[in-house]
């Protein structure tokens, strides 16, 4: 009898022990799992407002665009106008040209500067370079706009850069044909 | 906490996607674009230009500046492909000792792996920036015919990143993951169909018991969305020639704009019919500015590309044949890559395969969301997450007119619990019914009743006054309990409904779909409850007005009123909405009357005395909508 007492009982203990031991491991488990989740959770929470801000701001970035390609074409007629059209009909367009860029002005757009500046990928896109004195890089002409939505990159200005005094013209104009044609992006 | 972002290293475009909450989220770049292209330029101060501002200056430095990279990923400078894309790459590919393709820029030599880690970087720079922490590890894709080469070029690139690549997966086995394929739970055959910007693949995949198999692929390297492009641009200069004598493509920036709207237009045609494509002033001559104004219809362009379409057709009969299945074998056919955003591609898939393509997920990010659900299954994320339940129907309960009042909207994720506040409907209501319904549709009649119970005690009150609030418990398993509570009594009734008195999917199904038939007919219907018991609302604050300030209100007043009043209450029973919205304008107006005289003769008054209807708490109107009248048994 007592030895089969003393046999049973440390069974058993160790039994519960493990048992203890089993559901610790899993409530803590559980406790881990739930404590990632809620931060998870939390932090959704954040990610959403911040991406409804910017859903927001930035939600009308295509209808933002097709309104520059208005402009763009405003911008053409006016600098199409021959020099004998009446004045007041050429500066009544300015107006409306000026009044349709106020509106986008105050909705958060703005124009970025280019003309003489120094190329800078983040805001401009090469269409194309000529030899000139003005240092390499050098935008010598703007042939379409850029802008900016709340300082973010909306378009960017399409610009000719200078390609410096002295370059192998033929070559380069090689190289441009070949990347245009393979161009896929 | 550590994430696994998946990563659709692509030939022209690349994305990044990871699981949220279980869910797969594909995560914009800084520039707020899904997809960044696979472009890397190097530039003579020495920096380095990753994405949308590499491409930005390719045409000024074209030697520095290299894309399509993946063509040489673990290729010898040898081989056909390698000689292939040397005659069209403006940058230099030179031959490394151990053979393999290498690109030099300036007096460097660059491992297309080196390139490639300079584009994972960027990807991993958007998930950081966008969780706000750093992300290491991650699954990156590739196309099925990569060799052990290619895979582990692409894995030492990651690696160069500062990734540790979790797996290197197939980009049709990511599509097939994104589409939710592995959980049916038999065995498919599985065609995925991926025409992107630049190159054409088509694969045939086995799944069954988890395991996914490659049976086959073939393609076409130098086919995608910029031949198409090619075709509209070639279309547009050669009728505006004819109409113009003008040949625009040496025209720099009217080329350019002739490409953008190639491609507007293209992708504007996959929802349309037809496109207007007005260029004003796109060039000019001796004679003044000439204008590009052309109508495009789907079929004009579909003309123009018919032979780029079924050039596909060679490539997916012999991957057909090498997989050796037939037509008939293939279970589900998936679309990769924007182009499969073209009908008619989708029709030539169709004719193929002999079966509806599987749409839904955004061809352009299908890889990168696979590839970020294998990487939540390695992190024991998918299998873990906590199989939570949603709620298939609305539930909520009976209101004034027989509106069914939602409480909780369909779709919800459970647990939940939600609460509103209602009120009475009539002057000293003692109780109020609680009618539990389940559905869609906008009146209690046509949907399913669950249960009702009454509260009763209410002490004695103008109608509006008491406030009852309404709550819906649906805990873990599903049981729903509703409970009703006057918050002036505290006094306390509620129903538990177990989930067997719910209702079984062929049901819910049929609910789902006779609410969409019916919402218009529901909302007309609804629009002219509301209306009345607007009207009805208004002819007994009125009344009630009346008689609190009998001795302020003129005789002849009064009676204009009371005409007012009687003229409405024979139109509160109408069906049309017109009659009863003008009913309620002209009670308004003798109303209006009534109070000028009123604030004349007595000035402001006691806040709130005048505007019976609502309680006089701070709840918000919108809460307040009067519980369904009748009387407790």
């Amino acid at each position: 009898m007592q030895p089969a007492k003393q046999q049973s009982e440390p069974i058993q203990s160790t039994d519960l022990e493990t048992q203890v031991k089993t559901l610790e491991d899993q409530l803590s488990e559980t406790k881990n799992e739930y404590l990632y989740l809620y931060s998870d959770f939390e932090n959704f929470k954040k990610r959403v407002i911040r991406e409804r801000t910017e859903l927001i701001r930035f939600g009308w970035e295509p209808l933002a665009q097709d309104f520059l390609l208005i402009i763009d074409n405003m911008e053409r007629a006016l600098a199409h106008m021959p020099p004998d059209t009446d004045k007041t009909l050429v500066d009544g367009l300015q107006m409306i040209l000026n009044q349709f860029k106020a509106v986008l002005d105050k909705q958060g757009i703005r124009h970025i500067d280019a003309l003489e500046k120094q190329f800078n990928p983040e805001f401009h896109e090469v269409i194309g370079h000529e030899p000139s004195e003005k240092t390499k890089g050098t935008i010598l002409k703007e042939e379409s706009r850029g802008y900016t939505l709340h300082g973010r990159l909306l378009r960017p200005a399409r610009v000719i850069v200078s390609s410096g005094l002295k370059t192998e013209d033929h070559e380069i104009q090689k190289q441009e044909e070949s990347y245009g044609k393979n161009n896929r992006h | 906490m550590a994430r696994t972002i998946g990563i659709d290293l692509g030939t022209t475009n690349s994305c990044v996607a990871t699981l949220e909450g279980g869910e797969p989220k594909v995560i914009p770049n800084a520039e707020g674009s899904n997809t960044t292209p696979s472009v890397v330029a190097f530039t003579e101060k020495g920096e380095k230009l990753v994405g949308q501002s590499a491409k930005r200056q390719a045409i000024s430095n074209p030697e520095r500046t290299v894309y399509e990279v993946k063509r040489l990923m673990g290729r010898k400078f040898q081989s056909k492909e390698v000689q292939e894309f040397i005659k069209v790459a403006p940058f230099k590919i030179v031959e490394a000792k151990n053979g393999d393709a290498w690109i030099k820029i300036g007096d460097r030599e660059y491992s297309p792996p080196e390139i490639s880690a300079l584009i994972l970087q960027k990807m991993k720079k958007t998930a950081d920036d966008y969780f706000g922490e750093s992300i290491n590890e991650a699954v990156v894709t590739v196309p099925a015919y990569f060799n052990d080469a290619q895979r582990q070029a692409t894995k030492d690139a990651g690696r160069i990143a500062g990734l540790d690549v979790k797996r290197i997966i197939n980009e049709p086995t990511a599509a097939a993951l994104a589409y939710g394929l592995d959980k049916k739970g038999k065995e498919l055959t599985v065609a995925v169909f991926d025409l992107g910007g630049g190159t054409f693949d088509i694969s045939i995949l086995e799944l069954g018991r988890g395991v996914f198999e490659v049976k086959a692929t073939n393609g076409d390297t130098f086919l995608g969305g910029g031949n198409f492009d090619q075709r509209i641009i070639d279309w547009l200069s050669d009728e505006f020639r004819k109409e113009t004598g003008i040949d625009v493509r040496k025209d720099r920036m009217a080329l350019q704009r002739l490409k953008d709207a190639a491609e507007k237009a293209k992708i504007e045609l996959s929802s349309t019919l037809e496109t207007d494509i007005n260029l004003p002033f796109l060039t000019a001559d001796q004679t003044g500015p000439k204008h590009l104004n052309m109508k495009l219809t789907r079929s004009k362009m579909e003309s123009l590309v018919g032979d780029l379409i079924d050039r596909v057709a060679g490539p997916c009969e012999t991957c057909l044949k090498d997989a050796k299945k037939q037509k008939k074998d293939i279970d589900e056919v998936i679309l990769v890559g924007g182009m499969t955003r073209m009908p008619k591609v989708q029709e030539k898939v169709r004719t193929i395969f002999g079966k509806e393509p599987q749409k839904g997920v955004n061809p352009d990010e299908v890889v990168a969301v696979g590839a970020a659900i294998q990487g939540g299954v390695l992190r024991g994320e998918v299998k873990d997450v906590l199989l939570l339940d949603v709620t298939p129907l609305s539930l909520g309960i009976e209101t004034l007119g027989g509106v069914f009042t939602k409480l909780i909207d369909k779709n919800t994720t459970i647990p939940v619990k939600k609460s509103q506040v209602f009120s009475t409907a009539q002057d000293n209501q003692g109780a109020v019914t609680i009618h539990v319904l389940q559905g869609e549709r906008d009146f209690a009649e046509y949907n399913k009743s669950l249960g009702r119970f009454d509260l009763v005690g209410i002490p004695p009150a103008p109608r509006g006054i008491p406030q009852i609030e309404v709550s819906f418990d649906i805990d873990a398993n599903g049981l729903v309990h509703v409970s009703a509570k006057d918050l002036g009594t505290g006094k306390e009734q509620s129903i538990q409904i177990t989930p067997s008195s719910g209702l079984n999917e062929t049901e819910i199904q049929r609910m789902q779909r006779e609410a969409e038939a019916h919402r218009a007919e529901d909302e007309r219907r609804k629009e002219v409850v509301t209306a009345r018991n607007q009207l009805d609302g208004l002819i007994y604050t009125i009344e009630k007005t009346v008689k609190d300030n009998a001795n302020k209100v003129s005789a002849d007043t009064r009676r204009l009123v009371d005409d007012a009043v009687a003229e409405a209450r024979k139109h509160l029973e109408s069906q049309d909405l017109d009659e009863l919205k003008k009913a309620t304008e002209q009670l308004t107006q003798a109303s209006n009357k009534m109070a000028e005289e009123l604030y004349k003769t007595s000035g402001p008054q006691q806040p709130g005395a005048g505007k019976p209807g609502e309680p006089g708490k701070e709840k918000r109107d919108e809460d307040i909508i009067d519980a369904e009248y009748k009387k407790a048994g």
